[in-house]
């Protein structure tokens, strides 16, 4: 471990708050992760929360929704507070004679939960993993699809001040069930903000997972993703198609870390759009444990002005993990000289019987065809906008549900404005 | 109609255009013939004012106009269109919206009304019959998946669509079996007419059967060094252009 580096003010505030741990042993000798870690070099969240913030106060703005979802059931956290849905009454939660959190009755077959405490802090949690630890320290709220119920939900997380909040969500997909997940984060002002998921994908289970990042160009903004994917049962396996649509930050990460525990498959894609001097990190982590796991990632990103775009991705085939079929490709735009793309595609792989694909590219709008439309009469900045969506356009053609992927090409469209 | 003087373009360090002169009149169809490399591209690309094609000397006008200050969509927009020797395919890039897309633009920079939807669809089906390109191949991304042959006839099917006052056709003929030629006969031949020009390059006389150019030219070392009539072609294809180059000399 390297040697204590002197903390920041915010840091030791942050310490004060965390039980004695890995977590705080982590926190004490290196700080929040930034430059000098790894998993962290192109994205300096240490460097960009160097001033002391306070806990939030109550949220106070009003956002319209980026993206709505027919017939779902929309939840909404403020500022890191679950908001009570609407119409149920809420049943204690009781715990050796003591109440420790409310839970709801949404709907037939869905369960929200909030409960009054996170989980106790984890041991060992490796350097890079600090904020995922830190988020899980915050009071739980669950959300369960039981088992063979189908459901649509919209999880609103609205931000706004300058101070710091996170939230703690916890997602089962019981036996059999299908899920859609639509996680927003619409931020306004400066506010730091530690989000966590983590989803549980039970056996024959299927989700259609969404998340949406609007611009926020004075936020930071770390959204941690902690996946399972249950094995196969009677020959259906759990399916997990999720995609990401990141629109920057002065610092975003959104970072995923999958476990195919057996045959399970999963497109992990991400798209980002980014200008001015925005950030954006796609980082995924996918652990194959067990044999058969599928995973097909497809990550495309523009960058514009004086932006950076991150991509990390990495595959880690255990040594079980027979016949794994593993596709990674992330492919990157630059469209100025001020634009920064750093991306790094990690295999590491322990079995013999697997089949391992990455690409990574990184380039401007082909001239070519930017010529031959404009020879046609279309204006350069129409061209690049036609170039533009028709790139982006390979990954939004992944989305299966019509109206959802309409919704992200707008968004994505309208990204740079 | 179209004026070109003196016209002088550099590439890499080598002056590929050198001091060329052409003058094509309205109603007229005039085709250039030479050596591969002699730069016949270049002009075809330097007229369309592709990027990094800026003459160092020279002008060219449309109608009196000169269009070296302009973008490639404006002189498109005034008339002047290009049959790409090799034309691009553009992933992702629906047809049919790229090209309502560029007829719009075109007209609204000509201060004329833009054609709607159901209207453009119907001269876009009649155009692809004409040219014989299928309306499943049509459904693909531009040029996505076309042999070279198919991206050949939808350089025909916009020339018929955008209705150019001035069509610069380059190399339109290689590749293309004889019912293509034909095709392109019909399109060129079609739209002839007293207010149009056409620069056809080739290095065939085969199109100019069914092309009947009213003069032909000669490009070597960077400029047009020999001009005459249709009986040009034949004599070009008999004996080369190695009699015509050492003129350039
Ligand atoms: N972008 C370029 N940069 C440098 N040289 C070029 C470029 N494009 C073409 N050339 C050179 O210019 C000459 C003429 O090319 P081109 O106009 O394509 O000839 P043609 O069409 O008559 O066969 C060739 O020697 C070619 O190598
Ligand atoms: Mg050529």
């Amino acid at each position: 471990m390297s040697s204590p580096i002197p903390l920041t003010a915010f840091e030791d505030r942050l310490l004060a708050e965390v039980p004695d741990t890995d977590l705080a042993e982590l926190l004490r000798s290196r700080g929040l992760p930034g430059r000098r870690t790894e998993t962290w070099k192109w994205s300096d969240l240490r460097g960009a929360l160097r001033d002391v913030r306070e806990p939030s106060g109550a949220y106070a703005s009003k956002a319209e929704a980026p993206i709505t979802l027919e017939g779902a059931t929309v939840l909404t956290l403020k500022n890191g507070v679950p908001q009570a849905p609407h119409g149920v009454e809420p049943k204690p939660i009781v715990k050796s004679g003591e109440k420790v959190g409310s839970t709801y009755v949404v709907e037939d077959g869905l369960v929200v939960s909030f409960y009054d405490q996170g989980r106790d802090a984890e041991d060992e949690i490796g350097a890079g993993e600090e904020l995922s630890a830190l988020a899980a320290l915050r009071p739980l709220m669950s959300i369960s699809v039981l088992p063979g119920f189908t459901h649509k939900i919209v999880l609103r997380r609205l931000s706004d001040g300058e101070g710091r909040h996170g939230d703690n969500v916890f997602v089962t997909v019981g036996e059999g069930a299908r899920a859609t997940l639509v996680e927003t984060h619409e931020i306004t002002g400066s506010p730091f903000v530690n989000s966590r998921t983590e989803l549980e994908l039970d056996a024959k289970s299927v989700c259609d997972r969404f998340i949406v990042q609007t611009a926020a160009s004075e936020a930071v903004l770390v959204h941690s993703s902690v996946l399972r994917l249950d094995e196969a049962k009677d020959g259906e396996t759990v399916k997990l198609n999720q995609m990401t649509l990141a629109l920057g930050a002065q610092l975003a990460r959104h970072e995923t870390r999958l476990t195919h525990l057996g045959e399970s498959e999963a497109k992990i894609d991400a798209l980002y759009r980014l200008s001015d001097s925005l950030h954006t990190d796609i980082t995924s982590h996918i652990t194959f444990e067990g044999e058969d796991g599928v995973t097909d990632q497809l990550v495309k990103g523009i960058a514009d002005g004086r932006s950076r775009g991150v991509f990390q991705g990495k595959f880690l085939v255990q040594r079980g993990a027979q016949r794994t079929d593993a596709k990674m490709a992330h492919h990157a735009l630059l469209l100025s000289k001020g634009a920064q793309i750093n991306a790094k595609p990690e295999l590491e792989i322990y079995a013999d019987d697997v089949e391992c694909a990455h690409g990574n590219t990184a380039g401007a709008l082909d001239p070519e065809a930017l010529f031959y439309m404009r020879q046609r009469g279309v204006p350069e900045d129409e061209a690049r906008s036609l170039l533009i969506d028709a790139f982006g356009g390979e990954v939004l053609e992944r989305v299966k549900d019509e109206a959802v992927r309409e919704q992200l090409a707008a968004l994505f469209h309208g990204g740079a404005s | 109609m179209l004026n070109i003087n003196n016209l002088t373009v550099t590439l890499g360090g080598n002056k590929i255009l050198n001091g060329l002169d052409l003058s094509v009149p309205a109603g007229e169809v005039h085709a250039i013939m030479g050596p591969n490399g002699s730069g016949k591209s270049t002009l075809s690309y330097t007229i369309a004012g592709r990027d990094g094609y800026e003459p160092s000397e020279g002008d060219i006008t449309l109608d009196g106009e000169s269009l070296l200050e302009m973008g490639p969509d404006e002189r498109a927009a005034k008339g002047v269109f290009l049959s790409f020797q090799s034309p691009p395919a553009i992933p992702g890039v629906a047809t049919m919206n790229f090209l309502r897309t560029a007829l719009n633009a075109q007209r609204k920079a000509r201060g004329e009304e833009e054609m709607s939807s159901a209207e453009f669809l119907k001269v876009f089906r009649e155009h692809a019959k004409t040219v014989g390109l299928s309306p499943e191949k049509l459904k693909r991304p531009f040029n996505d998946g076309y042999s070279g042959g198919e991206k050949k006839r939808m350089e025909m099917l916009q020339m018929a669509l955008f209705e150019p006052r001035f069509c610069i056709m380059d190399e339109t003929d290689s590749g293309l079996d004889i019912d293509a030629l034909r095709m392109v006969g019909e399109v060129v031949n079609s739209l002839r007419g007293p207010d149009r020009g056409f620069l056809v390059i080739t290095h065939y006389q085969r199109l100019l059967d069914y092309v009947k150019p009213d003069r032909i030219h000669v490009l070597a070392g960077g400029r047009i060094v020999h001009s005459g009539g249709p009986e040009l072609a034949k004599e070009l294809e008999e004996s080369g252009y190695e009699q015509f180059a050492s003129e350039a000399a």
